[in-house]
């Protein structure tokens, strides 16, 4: 419980990290339109992928910072040691993480929709698959930031790394919201999400452990 | 041999730079593998003795 | 009895002086099969009724396509093994597959890429099967950064063995997933029909070049990971010796 009010704490002192991530967000989207056509009918058809993208550069980008504190001062090495077990630790960051860079997106969606001339219900389902799809994204960021700590590029490293990995979610959330709402696609999605919430803090437990020792 | 000459073989029937290519590609890629790995070997023969005479000098 | 083989295999020095011996069976086994695979493939295999000359193609595409997926299963399994049991062999044969195993998945996309331009009038589209093997390519690109990245040595190729290990459990996931994206996006135009069963003399010098590409595989896979071997090993006493040895 203290670590999730500590993690909390350090969200909350830091909110220039979390506007910044809006920015990107808004700033990328409305780059769409100017480079592609203002064209309304256009527009509505790329929009759930294109926010999709947005969003998960956005996770990818706000990864390496959520962690990179604990890693230089030396609090990874105590959580490593300490009592508590490392993978709810992990699990815990994967949840300031998505707090901190994907819940913002996601209350800022519907102005991203509408500035993608989206309709009300494809903007309900849109945030319908963000909702479920973004925990894993997060789940996996942290593992990929968690194996990138102390390399050099270790940003340009975790896209690398990280690429085939997001593939499902990005195409289970994108086809669940564009076929607005088909169960199949939504039932995947959340198992694939429970899956995750399984064995990623595991896996990024087995990377921390790792990272310490090098 | 399912070609009557080998002016045929060579057209592929009409496919000759697809095919060719694919398995120029592929045997390159094979060989290439095959002798970089030699390579690899030999260069660390060289530096060995290298070091072999170094330290008997 | 199997313990006692898996720790006798495990230790450098044993896996050195016993898979020496394989190479030249290894080399004399891929130089027959792919020279006679290549010469019947070529060759004397038939004409397709449909697709004509062009589909011989498949005599390189099949085999690296299929020994790109089963590569990347055997570095994650030697990724499993060196995380659980931390056997130097399993991090040096996981590191040494990898770059092997990333250059069959890229000649299996061009050789694909080189049959669909005939086939479907373009290099490139996105099938369901062209994407996965792409997206194992990234999966390959993602260990081989990150082993990299890490350094040499055994302790800083375990970051990479977690991250295959991660790769082996999504594989299936991201295959269903990239299948049903096709499925759903389908386009009419190269709807890919059922095709007939094929007739024993196009598929046997398929065999027979799928047989020696695992062959290839195995022989540059061993000459790679022996000398990664004695790398690591080069200040221990046996490496000096069977050094001198062969001086």
């Amino acid at each position: 419980m203290g670590l999730v009010l500590r993690e909390l704490r350090i969200l909350l002192r830091s909110p220039a990290e979390t506007v910044q991530s809006l920015m990107f967000g808004v700033l990328v989207v409305a780059l769409f339109p100017l480079a592609i056509t203002p064209d309304p009918e256009i527009l509505r058809q790329l929009a759930v992928g294109l926010i999709w993208v947005v969003t998960l550069l956005t996770s990818l980008l706000a990864a390496e910072r959520s962690l990179v504190g604990d890693f230089e001062d030396g609090t990874l090495e105590q959580m490593v040691l300490g009592i508590q077990p490392l993978w709810l630790i992990c699990l815990i960051k994967s949840a300031g993480h998505w707090l901190s860079a994907l819940l913002p997106l996601l209350l800022i969606t519907p102005l991203l929709g509408l500035m993608l001339a989206m309709t009300p219900s494809a903007i309900l389902w849109l945030l319908a698959s963000l909702l479920l799809g973004t925990p894993i994204l997060s789940l996996f960021c942290i593992l990929g930031g968690m194996m990138t700590l102390g390399l050099n590029r270790g940003g340009a490293l975790m896209l690398v790394i990280l690429m085939p990995f997001l593939v499902p979610p990005l195409i289970l959330g994108t086809q669940w919201a564009m076929t607005e709402g088909q169960a199949f696609y939504g039932y995947l999605l959340a198992g694939l999400l429970s899956l995750s919430l399984m064995t990623l803090p595991i896996a990024t437990a087995t990377v921390a452990r790792i990272v310490v020792s090098r | 041999m399912s070609f009557e000459s080998w002016a045929e073989f060579a057209a592929m029937g009409g496919y000759a730079p697809y095919v060719f290519g694919a398995y120029g590609i592929t045997i390159a890629v094979g060989l290439g593998l095959v002798i970089h790995s030699l390579m690899q070997q030999s260069r660390w023969r060289q530096k060995q003795s290298q070091l072999h005479a170094d330290t008997e000098t | 009895m199997v313990w006692r083989w898996f720790h006798e295999w495990g230790s450098p020095r044993f896996f050195y002086a016993r898979s020496g011996r394989l190479i030249p069976i290894f080399a004399a086994l891929t130089l027959c099969l792919l020279s006679i695979g290549l010469v019947w493939g070529l060759l004397y295999a038939p004409a397709d009724y449909q697709q004509g000359h062009s589909y011989r193609i498949m005599y390189v595409h099949v085999p690296a396509a299929i020994l790109a997926q089963s590569s990347y299963a055997m570095m994650a399994m030697a990724a499993v093994v060196s995380l659980i049991w931390r056997l130097k062999i399993a991090d040096a044969a996981m590191q040494t597959a990898a770059p092997i195993g990333a250059w069959v998945t890229a000649l299996a996309l061009v050789t694909g890429a080189l049959w669909g331009k005939p086939m479907w009038g373009t290099y490139w589209v996105w099938d369901a099967r062209l994407t996965s093997t792409l997206i194992l390519l990234f999966l390959f690109a993602g260990v081989l950064a990150i082993r990299q990245a890490s350094g040499p040595g055994q302790s800083a190729g375990r970051a990479a063995a977690v991250l295959a290990v991660v790769g082996l459990i999504n594989l299936p996931i991201i295959k269903f997933s990239v299948d049903w994206w096709f499925t759903l996006h389908q386009p009419s135009s190269f709807s890919i029909t059922e095709k007939p069963a094929m007739p024993i003399e196009m598929w046997a010098p398929l065999l027979v070049m799928v047989i020696g590409t695992y062959s290839w595989f195995f022989l540059v896979w061993l000459m790679r990971l022996r000398l990664e071997i004695v790398r690591r090993e080069a200040k221990a006493d046996w490496v000096q010796r069977s050094f001198q040895d062969e001086l």
